[in-house]
């Protein structure tokens, strides 16, 4: 889990570093703008520390650290729970700065390590924070799936291909087939939809269906990746599936007359 | 001992408070929203990719300037608007920040525009002020401007029967 939690969030701090024009004073994502949207960034001792961590050169050495954590995970370096706290601590700093540009995929990875430092600290929570993780995910998906759900445009197709013919999320191959056959694209999306509103279900699953959802859930993301280019929606989505099997697992090994017997 | 259980304690509720957070938030709840702000540190997550209203066209930022003769010149793209993508984009993809920031505050100031009676008021909002600080700031201007003005168009996407349709346009702004 980890470590594809590691591999988002590398990702992600590489692609913001590679594009630092944006954090620039009047920039898309800039701090002066960003910091209007609560007084607990601008008024005060505590709004003057944020500012000074937002700052550009902090800001930048920020994203640095985040690199380094990352990577770090990644290549199984020791002090995994430090590491752990300087990823999550630093993506919740970086999605501070600005309202503008983040992503679900940004959301999840500060969620994961959030929940992977305090995994490391109190090792005995580890139960409490798997289960965390696979509701979560299960909430994703069903939020996404129930707010499709009640959308006319959903249902009939017309929204998916609206989103593939645009140039921000698109792809025009993938745009002329939904086009041409709405069926495709009127039943494709209902299959998003069912498969998004069920996915809960792998909660209480036998193994094989379980495995077969997360699967398909990968490959989900995968088709996501390559046609509307969500790169690291994969990963860090994909990091709390080991969350999820573990914490069903769990919970029928408890369950399972074997283990009945060895608490009696 | 004591402590360390205590504390545990804690942080099992704080995910159990958590879990509870991201339910509600995710019903969209008129009375849930207002106390969004206090979510400084962003962490209740909003899951709803893609709906119920997903974009179905790209927005683009146009703007022109005002010359101290007072002529005006042309409306220019203002840029950073999504660009063309290849396979590469699926593994590392830099432009989807700038593509979504846009995004965001594009549908931010068009949802603010509609909303508002008021059209002064929407000056005051983030979007505004986003947009209005990379129009200034960022953005080649004619020699000798003294101000500037930009407008919001949204398309349709692959499917263009007619050109971008305006959303909003602002006022002039003195650079």
């Amino acid at each position: 889990m980890q470590r594809l939690a590691s591999i988002a969030t590398l990702i992600s701090s590489l692609e913001l570093l590679a594009r630092r024009e944006l954090h620039e004073p009047g920039h898309l994502m800039s701090w002066e703008v960003g910091q209007l949207r609560s007084s607990h960034y601008v008024r005060g001792r505590r709004g003057r520390l944020i500012s000074r961590l937002m700052a550009l050169p902090a800001f930048r050495a920020l994203l640095g650290l985040r690199v380094g954590a990352s990577a770090a995970l990644l290549l199984r370096a020791s002090g995994v729970g430090r590491l752990r706290f300087a990823v999550a601590a630093s993506s919740i700093a970086t999605t501070m700065r600005s309202p503008f540009g983040w992503d679900g995929a940004d959301q999840m990875s500060a969620l994961t390590f959030s929940g992977l430092t305090v995994a490391s600290w109190l090792p005995e929570l580890r139960p409490d924070v798997r289960r965390f993780f696979a509701y979560q995910l299960c909430l994703s998906y069903l939020a996404s799936g129930a707010a499709k759900a009640v959308a006319p445009e959903w249902r009939s197709g017309a929204a998916l291909t609206g989103i593939f013919s645009t140039r921000m999320y698109g792809d025009e191959r993938v745009y002329r087939l939904l086009r041409e056959r709405p069926v495709v694209a009127k039943y494709g999306s209902r299959a998003v939809i069912a498969a998004e509103c069920s996915f809960p279900l792998v909660l209480v699953a036998p193994p094989p269906i379980r495995r077969c959802a997360l699967a398909g859930g990968l490959l989900f993301h995968g088709i996501a990746a390559l046609t509307m280019n969500l790169n690291t929606f994969f990963w860090s989505f994909a990091a709390a599936y080991p969350a999820l099997e573990g914490h069903c697992r769990a919970k029928e090994q408890r369950a399972s007359p074997r283990s009945r017997v060895n608490r009696k | 001992m004591l402590l360390r259980r205590a504390i545990a304690r804690t942080f099992s509720l704080g995910f159990s408070a958590w879990l509870a957070a991201s339910t509600v938030e995710q019903l969209r709840l008129p009375g849930v929203q207002r106390y969004r702000r206090w979510d400084v540190l962003g962490l209740v997550p909003v899951w709803t990719f893609f709906a119920p209203n997903p974009a179905t066209g790209d927005f683009h930022v146009v703007y022109r300037d005002e010359l101290g003769s007072g002529e005006c010149t042309l409306w220019a793209d203002a840029g950073d608007g999504p660009s063309p993508r290849g396979l590469r984009a699926s593994v590392w993809n830099p432009d989807r920040r700038a593509t979504k920031a846009l995004f965001d505050i594009a549908s931010g100031l068009a949802l603010a525009a509609n909303e508002t009676v008021n059209r002064d008021a929407v000056q005051l909002t983030l979007p505004y002020l986003a947009l209005l600080s990379f129009v200034a700031g960022h953005v080649g201007h004619a020699p000798g401007a003294a101000a500037t003005q930009f407008m919001l168009l949204t398309d349709h996407g692959l499917d263009k029967p007619c050109d971008p349709v305006p959303v909003f346009v602002s006022h002039w702004h003195t650079l």
